[in-house]
């Protein structure tokens, strides 16, 4: 008889992943354990979670979190683990996870460049409360944010130190050359797919 | 037309897919500038490229000129690259396994260039599944299908992920797929997805197991499958 896996509930995942020493996502039913990653996507990650945890001070009500917190996307049954989420929904407090997020982060490798930009593209733009999602590369100076504008969203590729990330909801700016500032970038690492939509950076730094 | 700006606005009235070209062009153009000043560092397209997300009409005519397959997600699209001989072998072997039982019915095996475009609730969403089953004959559009009974997926090093994360999480939204199928590529091993056992995974494994794709009532040894893929 051939092995059979029979998907987990969003229950059952909380409960495991309580009491286990390794963290894992969860994609409707099934769980993917997480690696640990390289001094260069800490650096950005801690760096961002710093600027963002002292933006949220100034404002009533907003949380930071780092890469230990998970955020709950109902829409698709998928429990994931950003390097950066924000939440200032006051009713929005569950120990667990975030079930409204109005910023997230994810600090990309080509291991998890896939998945971030397509199935965690899909998963969080679902999130009514989301303003932005940026997707900062770990390997050179290149951030891609999907920034909510009314009912649409808007692509914006930053790749020059003096481009603005920003984060409307914690009201955090930061620019790429202080996001990667002392950031040493591997040599030779091959060149993303290139994106044909999405670049408009001019008119996101005006707006914001 | 020879101020900067009256030249950007008129780039922001083209289409997409004559906005890359134009991103293309100026890329080319610089290349080539570069190359005789011998400037050594390597600039990237996507610096210039501007233009905002592909509609669905778009991508279709971008696709169709395109010589690059693309996949495509709420307006963003993405490269599909090259598979491996074993990709292309194990994909071939399941087709035709498929297509063997299925003739002669109203079902029809469909492979690789076909995209599937399927109905979804807040997705727009067009991918190229390795093999596709559809058995109605009535909704098959001319460039997508849109209702296949099964996919299959064989994996790839650099396109595992999106088909066991991404790919299920999608299928499985789509009302007409009654069985995904991952297939190792360089292993005898199936992998099935069943709407029927609300989407418990079975898993074959080893050149002497026989699976059973349940949809379509074929039994299917991993033998015919792999044998004369892996030595």
């Amino acid at each position: 008889m051939e092995p059979e896996f029979v998907p987990l509930t969003p229950g059952e995942y909380l409960e495991r992943e309580l009491r286990s020493p390794f963290k894992h996502e969860y994609v409707d039913g099934a769980i993917y354990a997480m690696s640990g990653a390289s001094r260069r996507h800490n650096l950005i990650a801690a760096r961002l979670v710093y600027r963002a945890s002292e933006a949220a001070t100034k404002r009533a009500n907003c949380q930071v979190f780092g890469s230990d917190m998970r955020v709950r996307v109902e829409a698709r049954n998928c429990y994931y683990y950003p390097d950066l989420s924000a939440c200032c929904d006051p009713t929005d407090r569950d120990d667990l996870y975030v079930l409204r997020p109005c910023f997230i982060v994810e600090v990309s490798s080509f291991s998890t460049a896939a998945i971030d930009r397509r199935e965690k593209r899909i998963a969080y733009l679902c999130l009514d409360s989301l303003r932005e999602y940026a997707i900062v590369d770990q390997d050179r100076l290149r951030v891609e944010v999907y920034r909510r504008e009314g009912t649409e969203w808007r692509g914006v590729l930053l790749n020059r130190p003096e481009d603005v990330l920003v984060s409307t909801c914690l009201g955090m700016h930061v620019a790429l050359g202080q996001l990667y500032d002392g950031v040493e970038f591997p040599p030779g690492v091959a060149e993303p797919e290139p994106c044909a939509y999405s670049l408009d950076s001019a008119s996101f730094l005006e707006s914001s | 037309m020879t101020e900067l700006f009256e030249v950007q606005h008129a780039i922001e009235r083209l289409p997409a897919g004559q906005q890359l070209a134009v991103a293309e062009w100026l890329q080319e153009l610089l290349d080539a500038r570069a190359r005789a000043d011998r400037v050594e560092e390597p600039r990237s397209t996507y610096q210039i490229a501007r233009a905002s997300f592909m509609s669905v009409e778009e991508f279709l005519k971008f696709e169709e000129a395109s010589p690059v397959k693309h996949e495509y997600i709420n307006g963003a699209i993405h490269a599909m690259t090259g598979a491996s001989r074993m990709h292309n072998e194990v994909t071939f072997n399941l087709a035709s396994a498929l297509r063997a039982h299925l003739r002669g019915g109203p079902c029809k095996v469909y492979l690789m260039d076909l995209k599937l475009h399927p109905q979804l609730d807040s997705d727009e969403i067009f991918y190229y599944p390795d093999v596709m089953v559809d058995c109605r004959p009535g909704e098959r559009g001319d460039c997508f299908l849109r209702t296949p009974k099964l996919v299959v997926e064989v994996l790839a090093p650099s396109t595992q992920m999106i088909d066991r994360r991404e790919k299920a999480l999608t299928y499985r939204a789509v009302e007409s797929i009654e069985e995904y199928v991952i297939a190792a590529q360089d292993e005898p091993k199936l992998i099935v997805h069943d709407r029927a056992t609300r989407w418990s995974q079975r898993v074959w494994e080893g050149m002497d197991a026989v699976a059973e794709l349940r949809s379509i009532g074929l039994t299917l040894p991993l033998q015919q499958i792999y044998g004369d893929v892996i030595g």
